[in-house]
């Protein structure tokens, strides 16, 4: 089976233990208004535009069957509403203008490509990190990763919202070795502002996969002017105090870098940029949780 | 003296604990000690006398008379004797030295380029290749002098003589006069009040103060008889040290009396020759157990304290590093500056016993200057011995036997066909040219080698380096081992090249090699759509087996072609070395069917060329171990840029460490690791296309710093500048 990849990132060294490599699955459910791979977020492949460097060629606008690249007054548009992602633009671009995001990818293709750093996992006990995107939302490709993993021997880590059915973390909590879990807002109502969905399951699927013994490491994003409350850092820290299986909290000052890759898919940017979080912002974070639990506390 | 805080413990924790207000005593002294070794060298040769002498004679009474007569003195606060120079002279006499330097400087000036890059990219130009002779650039056996003195090994050379022949009795005698002189020279820092310098470096050393004391004036003696103090290198320093240090610590002489003198030492590195000399770090002995020890410790603490750029710090790493040491090697900043060279102990020995070292030998190799492997206190190894240039052949073969611009000064017999049909034919074709090349090359070195050493003699290092015949000089005979490195430039670009004929030509049919190459000796005008389809071919450093192949062929056969070269008293070693010359002399070629644009750098050692590597360090390490590397006895760096900060954290420091040790477990022989910092961000918000790698962490995520918007990379920066 194929599944849609955006990504594969070698030599990850924040994605989990070791030197890892990192596959990005596109698609996901939820719309965090922070998030920093905006490319993620649909499955489908979508044409990153970069007129700056188009040379003229002059191929795209000869072949692209939807006619969607024009040039306008010496000026290469891409008509968005016309473009629907096939990706002929982007064969024979070699300046970069046109780049697909999203290639189907076979189980056995990704991780033949991950097997090339083998040795590189062996000496740092490292492995291979699903991310996205959201993996569960390509449960069954996402489960055939992991088995074919497995069966090399990989360690395994998976980056997960936690928004998905219950049903399928159980089906394939025993091939992942560490969750790396986002918790991105514990009020409710905030919650579903930010990320587009309600938190309930995604709370119900930590609880359950810490009672399951699964080890899980708490991702936090804090996005200054959004959840860097005190009363936020608290349900942080009381997670942690409360389900012994997470082993790690990583803090992750939010920073607006996914404000670049937003304006090559065409997608408006809802994060205030001027809110950058200076270092001391960071520190106290980090201190105010690590402050509150014996988990220990990292920067992300 | 000080600010040192001594714990009373033995062993590492003392040193631990030791703390060096090393900056401060890092003053900037000037010596200006090359105008007055140039100017009496002058000086001397003009004498009828002294030409009169025969060559080895000649050049062991200019070296007395330049040791007898150059100003010396002392530098306030420094235990160690052996500084000199014009600015120890009176003022009449620093009048005349510093105006014949200035003469000096502006003859050589008009007779061409004086830096080794614009001169290699001349030969570039010109030749197509370069038969070179490198001085300096030596381990000789300061082992042999701790342990005999100098008096010893005279008493050697006049045993030696009482069965030479005339010849070597002449030579042995002139080596003796060399060392003669510098137990002289070592007598006038005597008189100055150095006591030490009334035994050493005539006696053995009975002391770590002496020792160092001994190796100071031994060493750096060398350039002065060499004509040339490039990379003198300092062998293993932290074994033949390391017998005295024990013993001075077994007397009670306090931890912080001993990195004084270590301090002291590195200073005098500093002050003189350049900073390419390598102090070996580490290793393993015969019997397999790690060599790192206290002394090694020290070194490399005083170094990291005092931020300098000499010695190149040559960590020896293997599997049983114990992790303390480790860390300790890949302190943030040690990282920072570029420090260590990392090499791979066992596939270093690996490449040496491809070369011929018997096993039981193999143990006691030296890392060299930059990126040499050699066997010290046996061999002269002539570094930059040839230059060729890959792209050179590949040219040939592809434009029918003629290159792409200019003309050269030689035929050759290899015809090249008019068309291929595939890129199998093309390497072989090229390497046919290389065959021819190398063979001129190699020709054209031994005359030179042989005119260097019947007329350039140098007794005093001969006397040095030992093994082969005494009384020969360091390049007739005398070393155990005589070898010449081949640098060698562009293979990166020539199998980047190949990968893409075989794209464009062989499987896409977009265009027929003809259209190529007129594009590329037109340097890709009106043709940027060709030459980004040559681009987009897959390119060495992303571990891709399409590319990779084809440097692994071109580098072995290439590699063997070398070799074959070499006779029992020359060898010849290959390497793809190419120091920062790789940018002069890509500023001097034509475009290439890389796709890299006419006056473009050429790819550095055997990384990838600039701006073509997307997929991180370990494909970079990926690509660079599908060459076999036991083949390239010449040595072969790599460098990798690891982000900003890696280093600061621990947890990810170890990953780099792990990094390192799969890097030489799988073949790798040397690394460079860059800490990116705020200077390459800077660059890469100007030069983009140079860093498509290039990934920061920050905030969460990690990203590609050219991806990211103006706006964005310049409050990254803004955050580094304030964070680091």
């Amino acid at each position: 089976m194929q599944g849609m990849v955006f990504d594969i990132q070698k030599f990850s060294i924040h994605d989990g233990p070791g030197i890892r490599t990192t596959v990005f699955l596109k698609g996901c459910p939820l719309r965090c208004q922070w998030c920093h791979n905006p490319e993620s977020l649909k499955r489908k492949p979508q044409l990153s535009f970069a007129p700056e460097k188009c040379i003229r060629c002059g191929w795209c606008f000869a072949n692209c069957p939807q006619q969607a690249h024009v040039l306008i007054n010496d000026e290469h548009v891409l008509l968005r509403d016309a473009c629907v992602g096939c990706g002929k633009c982007a064969e024979k671009c070699y300046s970069g203008a046109n780049t697909l995001i999203g290639r189907k990818m076979s189980v056995d293709a990704v991780v033949s490509e991950v097997l090339a750093d083998t040795a590189f996992y062996e000496s740092s006990g490292g492995g291979m990190t699903l991310s996205g995107g959201e993996p569960m939302s390509q449960f069954q490709f996402t489960r055939l990763l992991l088995q074919e993993a497995k069966r090399h021997g990989l360690h395994t880590c998976l980056e997960t919202s936690g928004f998905a059915p219950t049903e399928r973390f159980h089906q394939i909590r025993d091939l992942v070795d560490i969750f790396l879990f986002d918790y991105k807002e514990s009020d409710p109502a905030k919650h579903r502002e930010f990320t587009g969905v309600a938190q309930e399951i995604i709370l119900r699927n930590l609880a359950e996969l810490d009672r399951l013994g699964s080890r899980i490491i708490l991702r936090c994003p804090i996005v200054p002017g959004y959840n860097d409350r005190p009363s936020h850092l608290r349900e942080i820290a009381n997670h942690a105090n409360r389900l012994p299986n997470i082993f790690e909290v990583h803090v992750m000052p939010y920073h607006p870098l996914g404000k670049s890759k937003s304006a090559g898919i065409g997608q408006e940017y809802l994060i205030d940029e001027s809110r950058f979080p200076g270092q001391a912002d960071e520190n106290n974070w980090i201190g105010t949780v690590q402050g509150m639990t014996r988990v220990p506390v990292r920067r992300g | 003296m000080n600010d040192s805080v001594i714990d009373n413990k033995a062993g590492v924790d003392e040193i631990a604990t030791i703390t060096l207000s090393a900056p401060g005593r890092m003053k900037n002294v000037l010596t200006d000690y090359k105008s007055s070794v140039h100017y009496l060298r002058d000086r001397a040769s003009s004498d009828p006398e002294v030409r009169a002498l025969s060559p080895a004679h000649r050049e062991a009474e200019i070296f007395r008379r330049i040791l007898m007569t150059i100003p010396v003195g002392i530098i306030e606060g420094e235990s160690l004797a052996g500084d000199y120079g014009t600015s120890f002279g009176d003022a009449g006499y620093r009048a005349i030295a510093e105006a014949a330097e200035a003469n000096k400087k502006t003859k050589a000036a008009a007779a061409g380029p004086t830096e080794l890059g614009g001169f290699l990219a001349l030969q570039a130009q010109q030749n197509g290749y370069l038969a070179f002779f490198t001085r300096a650039h030596t381990s000789p056996a300061y082992d042999l002098v701790l342990e005999k003195g100098l008096n010893g090994i005279i008493a050697e050379l006049e045993a030696a003589m009482a069965t030479a022949d005339d010849e070597r009795r002449d030579y042995l005698s002139a080596e003796i006069v060399a060392l003669r002189a510098v137990i002289a020279w070592s007598g006038r820092f005597a008189e100055l009040g150095f006591d030490e310098c009334r035994r050493v470096p005539a006696e053995p050393a009975h002391s770590f103060h002496e020792a160092v004391q001994s190796l100071w004036l031994v060493h750096t003696c060398i350039g002065v008889a060499e004509r040339g103090d490039g990379s003198l290198s300092l062998g293993r320093i932290d074994q033949y040290l390391y017998p005295f240090y024990e013993a001075d610590r077994a007397r009670g002489v306090p931890a912080e009396d001993l990195a004084d003198t270590v301090t002291d030492l590195v200073l005098k590195l500093n002050r003189y020759a350049d900073a390419s000399g390598a102090a070996n770090l580490g290793g393993v002995d015969a019997q397999g157990n790690d060599l790192f020890n206290d002394l090694s410790r020290l070194i490399v603490k005083v170094c990291t304290g005092l931020q300098v750029p000499a010695p190149i710090l040559a960590a020896r790493i293997h599997p049983g590093i114990r992790q303390d040491d480790f860390d300790l090697l890949t302190d943030p900043r040690l990282i920072r500056m570029g420090q260590p060279s990392f090499y791979g102990e066992f596939s270093c020995r690996g490449a040496l016993l491809a070369r011929g070292i018997a096993e039981a030998d193999v143990h006691r190799w030296a890392v060299n200057s930059c990126m040499g492997m050699i066997m010290p206190g046996e061999e002269f190894s002539d570094m930059w011995g040839g230059v060729f240039y890959f792209l050179l052949p590949l040219e040939l073969a592809l434009n029918r036997g003629r290159r792409f611009h200019g003309t050269l000064p030689f035929e050759l017999k290899t015809v090249a066909p008019d068309d291929y049909a595939s890129t199998a034919e093309i390497m072989d074709t090229t390497l046919a040219y290389a065959k021819e090349i190398l063979a001129i090359l190699t020709q054209r070195h031994r005359a030179i080698n042989q005119v260097q050493g019947e007329s350039n003699p140098d007794p005093y290092l001969s006397a040095l380096l030992r093994g082969g015949t005494l009384g020969r000089d360091r390049l007739l005979g005398g070393p155990r081992y005589h070898t010449a490195v081949v640098d060698t430039f562009g293979l990166v670009n020539a199998a980047d090249a190949i990968a893409a004929i075989d794209r464009v030509v062989f499987q896409q049919r977009s265009h027929t090699l003809q259209e190529l190459v007129v594009a590329a000796i037109g340097d890709f005008a009106g043709q940027e759509a060709l030459r980004l389809e040559l681009m987009a071919a897959p390119k060495f450093g992303n571990a891709d087996a399409a590319v990779d192949r084809i440097a692994a062929e071109l580098a072995s056969r290439y590699a063997a072609l070398v070799r074959a070269c070499s006779d029992d008293k020359l060898a010849y070693l290959p390497s793809f070395h190419t120091l920062n010359y790789h940018v002069s002399v890509g500023g001097s070629w034509g475009a290439s069917l890389d796709g890299r644009r006419r006056g473009e750098p050429f790819a550095k050692n055997i990384g990838p060329m600039q701006g073509r590597n997307r997929k991180g360090i370990t494909s970079v390490m990926s690509s660079a171990l599908a060459v076999d590397q036991k083949a390239f006895c010449g040595g072969q760096a790599l460098d990798i840029y690891v982000e900003p900060g890696l280093v600061d954290r621990p947890a990810d420091r170890a990953k780099l460490q792990a990094a390192v040790q799969t890097y030489f477990r799988m073949g790798g022989l040397q690394l460079q690791v860059n800490g990116a910092d705020v200077r390459i961000l800077k660059d890469a918000m100007a030069h983009p296309e140079k860093y498509p790698d290039l990934t920061i962490r920050i905030g969460g995520f990690s990203a590609r710093f050219v991806s990211l918007l103006p706006e964005v990379q310049r409050e990254t920066i803004k955050r580094f500048e304030a964070g680091t």
